[in-house]
C-alpha cells in the first residue's frame, strides 16, 4: 500500500469504517511513514477539536430527560391502571394510544420543567452506565456482527484495540473453554473511546468493554464481592451487566447470562494464577 | 417485566447527548433545538412498539429527527439552517482523494488546530455546503457510523464516505484560510 492509497482511505480508517485486513494495512503503513502518520494526526486533532466544539457534554445538558423519565413513568402508571381496570392487556392498541397521550403531556410538563428549572443540571450518566453498555451491545448485535477484527488470539485483539483506543485492555485467558474470543471493535461509551471485545459463552454472545475509569460511575450499580474483589452488577431487562475496576480502566461484561457466568470475563491473569 | 416506557427510554437515553447536539446544529438555535428534540421524542414514542420485530438501532431517532426538521423547514422555514441536498447530486463527482491524493493541504501542526476557538471551528463548519455539513454533524455530533448516516440521509454508504472525506478536507481548508487571514498560520510555518 502506497501513500496515495493510504490518503484515500485515511478518513474511513480514522472513523473505524475499514474492514480489519485493510485497517491493518493502513496501520502498518502509518507505522513506517512519517508523512502519512503526521497527516493522520492532524486529521485526528481536527476531528477531536470539532467534536469538542459541537458535541454537548452530557453534564452540561439540562434535566429534560430526567423530567421526561419521571413524568412518563408516572403518567403511564396511571394508564396501566386504567387498562388493567378494564381487564385489558397492556399490549392492546388502546393502551398504547393512552400512553401516547400521557407521554405527550409528560413531555410538555417535562419540557416546561426544563425551561423553568434549566439550571438543575441533573446528570443522567451515573445511573445509566449499565444502560449504555447494554445499548452498545445491542447496537452491535443489531448490526449483524460487524467486528473490526476477527480473531480468537487475545494478543492480536488486544494489540488492535490498543492501537485504536489507546486503552491497554487485558483480555481474559481465552483457553477457558467457557469463553471463546471472537474479535473486537472500537466503540464509544459515555462519550469516551472504549475497547469492545466479543465472546461466545456456551452459545451465548457476550461483550466485554473497557473504558477509562473517569468516564463512568459504577456507584449506582450494586456492589458485590466476587473472587475477593469488588464487582458491580446491574440487571437491564434480560441482560446482566457486571463491571469491575482494574487499574485506570473499568471493565464491563454484558450478556443474557447470570452474573456468575460473566465473572470469568473479568478475571485478571493474577486471579488465574492465584487460583492455580 | 420491562414496561414499554422502560424499553423506550432504554433506547433513547444513550442517544440523548447526540440528539441534542445534532438538533442544535440542524437548527442553529438553542430554543429551536429543544423544540426539535421534543418533536422527535413525541414522534418516536408515537411510532414505538416494543413488541414489534423491527430494530430500533442507533439511526432510528435521527431518521425521525431529520424528517421532523424537514417538515418544519417546509411549513415554517424559520430558524432551520440545515438545508438538505437531495442525495445523488454529488455521487457522480469523483472523490478528490482518489484524483488528488497529494493535493496540497494547509501546512499546520496539530497543536495549531487545537488552539482554534469553538466559534472559529463552528464558523468553518457553517461555511460548508449544507450536505457536507450534515454528514459531518451526524458523524461527529451524532456519533453515527457510515451505514447509519446513509440510513438517516437515505443515500448509499459510498456517498456518505465521499462526502465526509470532501467535507473534512474543505473544513481543514476553511480553518487554514481563517488562520492565514488572521496571521495565525504565519507563525507555524518555518
Amino acid at each position: 500500500m502506497n501513500c496515495g492509497d493510504v490518503r484515500s482511505y485515511l478518513h474511513a480508517f480514522l472513523d473505524n469504517e475499514l474492514d480489519a485486513p485493510l485497517s491493518i494495512d493502513v496501520q502498518r503503513h502509518l507505522d513506517g511513514c512519517h508523512e502519512c502518520a503526521r497527516e493522520a494526526e492532524i486529521e485526528r486533532s481536527i476531528s477531536k477539536r470539532l467534536a469538542q466544539a459541537i458535541r454537548y457534554d452530557r453534564s452540561s445538558l439540562p434535566a429534560f430527560c430526567g423530567s421526561l423519565d419521571d413524568n412518563i413513568t408516572f403518567s403511564t402508571d396511571g394508564c396501566q391502571e386504567q387498562v388493567s381496570d378494564t381487564s385489558t392487556e397492556y399490549t392492546a392498541r388502546n393502551g398504547a394510544r393512552m400512553v401516547a397521550v400521557a407521554a405527550t403531556l409528560a413531555i410538555v410538563v417535562g419540557a416546561t420543567g426544563w425551561f423553568m428549572f434549566g439550571d438543575r443540571h441533573e446528570d443522567l450518566s451515573p445511573s445509566h452506565f449499565s444502560d449504555l453498555v447494554v445499548a452498545d451491545f445491542q447496537h452491535f448485535l443489531d448490526e449483524g456482527s460487524k467486528l473490526q477484527i476477527e480473531s480468537s488470539d487475545r494478543s492480536d485483539v488486544s494489540r488492535w484495540l490498543e492501537s485504536k483506543t489507546q486503552l491497554a485492555m487485558a483480555l481474559p485467558d481465552s483457553s477457558d473453554p467457557r469463553c471463546r474470543l471472537l474479535g473486537g471493535r472500537k466503540c464509544t461509551i459515555a462519550g469516551a473511546a472504549a475497547a469492545f471485545a466479543v465472546y461466545e459463552m456456551n452459545g451465548v454472545t457476550a461483550s466485554l468493554v473497557a473504558l477509562p475509569s473517569h468516564s463512568a460511575d459504577l456507584e449506582s450499580m450494586t456492589a458485590v464481592q466476587s473472587h475477593g474483589s469488588t464487582h458491580w452488577v446491574a440487571k437491564r431487562g434480560a441482560y446482566t451487566v457486571l463491571a469491575k475496576r482494574r487499574g485506570d480502566l473499568i471493565y464491563a461484561a454484558a450478556a443474557q447470562l447470570p452474573m456468575e457466568e460473566l465473572t470469568c470475563l473479568l478475571k485478571s491473569r493474577r486471579d488465574e494464577k492465584s487460583k492455580n | 417485566m420491562e414496561s414499554a416506557v422502560d424499553v423506550f427510554l432504554r433506547h433513547i437515553r444513550p442517544q440523548w447527548t447526540a440528539m441534542y447536539s445534532v438538533a442544535r446544529r440542524y437548527t442553529g438555535d438553542e430554543d429551536a433545538a429543544r423544540d426539535l428534540v421534543q418533536e422527535t421524542l413525541l414522534r418516536a414514542w408515537r411510532g414505538f412498539a416494543p413488541d414489534d420485530t423491527r430494530t430500533y438501532n442507533r439511526s432510528w431517532v435521527f431518521v425521525i429527527m431529520r424528517s421532523a426538521m424537514l417538515d418544519w423547514q417546509r411549513k415554517v422555514d424559520r430558524r432551520i439552517t440545515m438545508v438538505s441536498t437531495p442525495c445523488g447530486e454529488l455521487t457522480e463527482l469523483a472523490p478528490t482523494d482518489s484524483t488528488e491524493p497529494f493535493a496540497p493541504l494547509p501546512n499546520m501542526t496539530e497543536e495549531r488546530f487545537r488552539e482554534f476557538l469553538d466559534d472559529t471551528v463552528v464558523q468553518a463548519l457553517d461555511a460548508l455546503d449544507p450536505s457536507f455539513r450534515e454528514v459531518i454533524v451526524l458523524s461527529v455530533a451524532g456519533g453515527l457510523g457510515y451505514r447509519d448516516i446513509a440510513e438517516v440521509m437515505d443515500c448509499p454508504a459510498g456517498t456518505v464516505m465521499s462526502r465526509l472525506s470532501r467535507a473534512r478536507r474543505t473544513l481543514r481548508e476553511n480553518l487554514a484560510s481563517y488562520a492565514r487571514q488572521t496571521g495565525f498560520l504565519k507563525e507555524s510555518r518555518s
